[in-house]
């Protein structure tokens, strides 16, 4: 098991628990935090599981494909550190990740 | 390319459908659903089985709970959107023209829908805001004095064909003859014949404009689309035409009859419309409930293989037709689901989930928040013409063909 703890614009945490494997949305889906829409259901396609994510977890991930990357631009509220949590794959490496969420998915 | 909607009927039900799972429902014909096609989507809800087999149509499953369609959708490895040619088993043939990017799965699906994720953005149409509000206005204008319009035909059909035009950078000099052909081209009242001779006519204007911006790139999707990567590669011309078709498709019908549900809505329930008069700030959350209670499209899914889909076995090869205004009325999803609530929190299913959930939804948004800001600012307290009540049609998706309004 893997610990994230997401953090709503308002400050609220909410620390889950993620399998290995899975996405960091999915992690915030199972868990039903408030704001990670996830609409398409994980294929870089929506841009409603946007979430910054804190250093030092940030250097450690992957940097993010054309199709992430393309669909960050159509997010809102996009910061340097801005990722889609549905690309992120949950590993061991991760452990206390910290991911905060924007305003809103949906609307400037 | 699609599972049966016509009048074929199945003599024998296929053995691995259990006898307690059929029920008898024509996408197309059922009269229930053509007296009320919203009030049949909730009677599914309560009379049918989540998931049914109906042998009309070519014989097909129907699902209808908002839970079992997500679960359908985010499993596109199982229910696919590659549609076979050829009976299972048998070799396809030549793959031609495709209508990208719903015609094809992941992977394959995320490089070919990448290049509209952008353009069609949130942030990328803002733009467009100043010119659908002028186009909104002119049509009223053509109809404010009469003090009455069929909205179907007047206002619904003539606002996106317009519009489409305008983006996708169609010469809006040709704008009377394409609205005719997109007109033809969804009409329930052309034949098979003439509708497939439109599309042949429409796919001929989409490629003269596709072969002039391969020359010459404009501000307009079609350019934007020519510049696009691919898996590596500019999209070839027939990819070029694959997206153009269905943009031309998946925008027209289905934001008219979105219009249309939501006029014929606020026609009969006065009090609402004066609400929505009186505060327009209500008119984002409006449209998403209406959204809610009319859905459009519905849609159709091939088994790849066989699987039990929530205690059902399904075969390889099974279509399933995910009836999303049918989700609209689940109840566990949505309390009291025949009421207009403004205010909701769970998403509704209009524009399906997965990766296939509609790219077009921000411009559909669009519109329809542009156009009831005009509209109810406009024109007065409008109500249906008793005279002459609207009528629907049924298929893919549930439309009016007409919605006489009066108001003087
Ligand atoms: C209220 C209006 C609309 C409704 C109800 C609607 C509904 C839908 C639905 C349910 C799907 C998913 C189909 C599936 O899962 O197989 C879809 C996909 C699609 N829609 Fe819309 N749509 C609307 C407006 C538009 C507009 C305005 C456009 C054009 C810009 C558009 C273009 C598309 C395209 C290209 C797809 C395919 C997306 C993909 O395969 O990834 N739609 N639409
Ligand atoms: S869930 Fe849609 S982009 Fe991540």
């Amino acid at each position: 098991m893997v610990r994230i703890t997401f953090i709503e614009a308002d400050g609220k945490e909410h620390e889950v628990e993620a399998e290995e494997g899975q996405s960091v949305m999915q992690a915030a889906v199972n868990n039903l935090v408030p704001g990670i829409l996830a609409e398409c259901g994980g294929f870089a396609s929506c841009a409603t599981c946007h979430a910054y994510i804190d250093e030092p977890w940030l250097g450690k991930l992957p940097p993010p494909d054309v199709a992430e990357e393309g669909m960050i631009e159509c997010a809102f509220h996009v910061r340097p550190s801005s990722r889609l949590t549905c690309q992120l794959q949950v590993t061991p490496a991760l452990d206390g990740l910290v991911a905060r969420l924007p305003v809103s998915q949906t609307e400037e | 390319m699609q599972p049966d909607s016509g009048s074929h009927r199945l003599d024998t039900i296929p053995a691995h459908v259990p006898p307690e799972l059929v029920y008898d429902y024509d996408n197309a014909r059922d009269p229930r659903m053509l007296e009320d096609p919203h009030a049949r989507m909730r009677s599914l809800i309560l009379e049918a089985p989540p998931l049914f087999f109906s042998p009309c149509n070519g014989g097909q499953w129907f699902a209808t709970r908002k839970k079992l369609i997500m679960d359908i959708t985010m499993n596109p490895a199982v229910y696919s959107n590659v549609f076979r040619l050829a009976p299972e088993g048998q070799p396809e043939p030549e793959q031609g023209f495709r209508m990208l990017p719903i015609m094809t799965d992941p992977p394959e699906h995320t490089a070919y829908r990448a290049p509209l994720n952008q353009p069609l953005s949130a942030k990328s149409l803002a733009g467009l805001e100043a010119a659908i509000r002028a186009m909104t206005n002119e049509l009223i204008d053509q109809v404010l004095d009469a003090g009455r319009c069929d909205f179907f035909s007047d206002i619904a059909e003539p606002l996106p064909v317009t519009l489409f035009m305008k983006l996708a950078g169609m010469p809006t000099d040709r704008l009377v003859e394409f609205r005719h052909l997109a007109t033809q081209a969804t009409s329930a009242t052309v034949d098979h014949e003439t509708r497939s001779a439109t599309f042949k006519q429409i796919a001929g204007i989409l490629a003269e404009t596709i072969k002039s911006r391969q020359e010459k790139r404009e501000e307009d999707l079609i350019s934007r689309l020519l510049d696009a990567t691919i898996q590596g590669h500019p999209p070839t011309f027939q990819e070029m035409l694959g997206y153009s078709v269905t943009l031309f498709l998946g925008g027209l019908e289905t934001v008219v009859n979105a219009l249309s549900f939501g006029v014929r809505h606020l026609a009969r329930d006065q009090e609402l419309q004066a609400k929505l008069r009186a505060d327009p700030s209500l008119l984002p959350g409006a449209i998403e409930e209406l959204l809610r209670l009319y859905g459009i499209a519905s849609t159709p899914r091939r088994l790849t293989r066989d699987e039990v889909c929530h205690g059902v076995q399904l075969k390889q090869g099974d279509m399933v037709l995910l009836l999303l205004p049918a989700a609209n009325y689940d109840d566990t999803a949505f309390p009291n689901p025949e009421q207009f609530i403004l205010g909701r929190t769970e998403p509704h299913m209009t524009f399906n989930t997965g990766p296939h959930r509609c790219v077009g939804l921000n411009l559909a948004r669009l519109e329809m928040k542009v156009f009831y800001q005009e509209w109810l600012k406009r024109i007065p307290p409008f109500r249906l013409d008793p005279q002459a009540p609207p009528r629907f049609m049924g298929g893919f998706n549930l439309a009016i063909t007409t919605l006489p309004l009066l108001w003087k």
